[in-house]
């Protein structure tokens, strides 16, 4: 993975998931945050490893997954452009839950989790619309994975 | 709504299987001549025949492809009736009656961008209206075809979603997925279909959309576009319910103050969505 430059605070600015946050609260984030390129078939982060960022994707696609072995990978979810990825690091124990890996190019921002975390802890009002922000995408995600459970298009054809 | 005689609604037309085609290991689309000699009986995209397998027994099922001299059922086999349609061979005889039920309506003066949504089998369903409008693709600004299933090995009409892309943005997305390899790994989304809306930040106001799946897919994917700004009296569902008769007489399909299989089995959302929240409907 290699950085490339560009203005972080004014992708963020422009990125709906931080439209809630103020000037202030952005260019602390900002502040966290490089732009790196992943491409096809690297990971972004590893199932057990220390969950120190999380990443917006500007460009491509990553795929959330799991390893099953000996039969293999399981795909649980993808994300695309614009998407969010990462919460494990806003939590204890701060450990990466899923693999995630780039199934095309893929450019994202990457936030350092760590500097983030001790910001929150000093900026109550950065850390309550970061949760508020992360709490609705965890709604969403949860409701449609309990939805991707039901199976509602049948018995598996395997 | 089509006014069907007496004998095509009651007897059973016997129909040559012409071809067979295997979608997946459950799922068969059977192709037969059509014998509709009658402009009134030709059959409309989201219309369903009454298919009857001699002896076992008759199902509706929805047309999958519709030509001037051939129509086309796509099958899962699930019960008895549809297994024994599913093992049908080329050259063997089905009992047909209809064309049954309303049609999918669509129309580019009123609409310039369309949304279709499929679930599993029920993409079968949107096909030939899928078909039409990538023939027409030209007359609307915007066609978007979102396509749910199982997982990689149960997507349907895979060439035709190849060709479809030519002139309709498709996206297809697998609520599971296993690769042992990576580069043998399912390439779209994966995630319930109505994820795949999410890159929508907001839908146009003229925006008509089409859904057909299983009916809980159909009201998240109904709520997702009114979400997103669509009007939810543009959006249509294709609803399934115990059709029988095909006439509305039998009172099987009965769903609130309509027989699905005479004033539906294609509604719009507005007026189903109360119904479609009453469980013992």
């Amino acid at each position: 993975m290699k950085p490339f430059g560009s203005s972080i605070f004014q992708l963020l600015e422009k990125h709906p998931f931080f439209v809630s946050l103020s000037k202030e609260h952005l260019k602390i984030l900002a502040g966290c945050g490089k732009n790196l390129h992943f491409q096809a078939g690297t990971f972004l982060a590893r199932e057990g490893d220390p969950a120190a960022h999380f990443f917006v994707i500007r460009k491509g696609r990553v795929s959330v997954e799991i390893a099953n072995p000996p039969a293999g990978t399981i795909a649980v979810q993808s994300l695309d452009e614009s998407e969010i990825v990462g919460w494990s690091w806003l939590y204890p124990p701060h450990v990466w839950q899923f693999d995630v890996c780039a199934t095309q190019e893929t450019s994202v921002i990457s936030l350092d989790g760590e500097c983030l975390r001790e910001k929150c802890e000093q900026n109550h009002e950065l850390g309550f619309q970061l949760m508020k922000a992360f709490s609705r995408i965890m709604t969403r995600r949860l409701a449609a994975t309990r939805l991707q459970l039901l199976q509602v298009y049948g018995a598996s054809h395997d | 709504m089509i006014e069907l005689g007496r004998s095509a609604a009651w007897l059973p037309e016997v129909c040559v299987v012409t071809d067979v085609c295997r979608e997946n290991k459950s799922t068969v689309t059977l192709e037969l001549e059509n014998s509709s000699s009658e402009p009134h009986s030709q059959p409309l995209a989201g219309q369903f025949h009454m298919l009857y397998a001699f002896g076992v027994g008759e199902i509706p099922v929805s047309f999958s492809r519709i030509e001037s001299d051939k129509v086309a059922h796509t099958v899962r086999e699930v019960g008895a009736v549809s297994k024994a349609i599913a093992a049908l061979k080329p050259g063997a005889s089905l009992g047909v009656r209809g064309p049954f039920g309303n049609s999918w309506s669509v129309s580019a003066k009123e609409h310039k961008h369309i949304v279709l949504i499929a679930g599993g089998l029920g993409l079968a369903p949107l096909r030939p209206l899928i078909e039409r409008l990538w023939q027409e693709s030209r007359k609307y600004e915007q066609i978007l075809l979102l396509i749910g299933s199982r997982d990689p090995q149960s997507m349907l009409f895979t060439d035709d979603v190849t060709r479809w892309r030519t002139r309709i943005e498709v996206r297809r997305s697998v609520d599971s997925c296993q690769f042992r390899n990576r580069g043998d790994d399912w390439n779209e989304s994966v995630g319930f279909v109505h994820t795949l809306l999410d890159r929508e930040s907001e839908l146009s106001k003229d925006t008509a959309a089409f859904i057909c799946g299983p009916e809980i897919m159909m009201r998240h994917c109904a709520e997702r576009l009114v979400e997103l700004g669509v009007n939810s009296r543009q959006i249509s569902l294709s609803l399934e319910r115990n059709m029988k008769c095909g006439i509305g007489l039998c009172g099987h399909c009965q769903f609130g103050p309509d027989f699905l299989c005479k004033q539906g089995p294609i509604g719009n959302y507005h007026n189903l969505r109360p119904r479609l929240r009453i469980r013992e409907f």
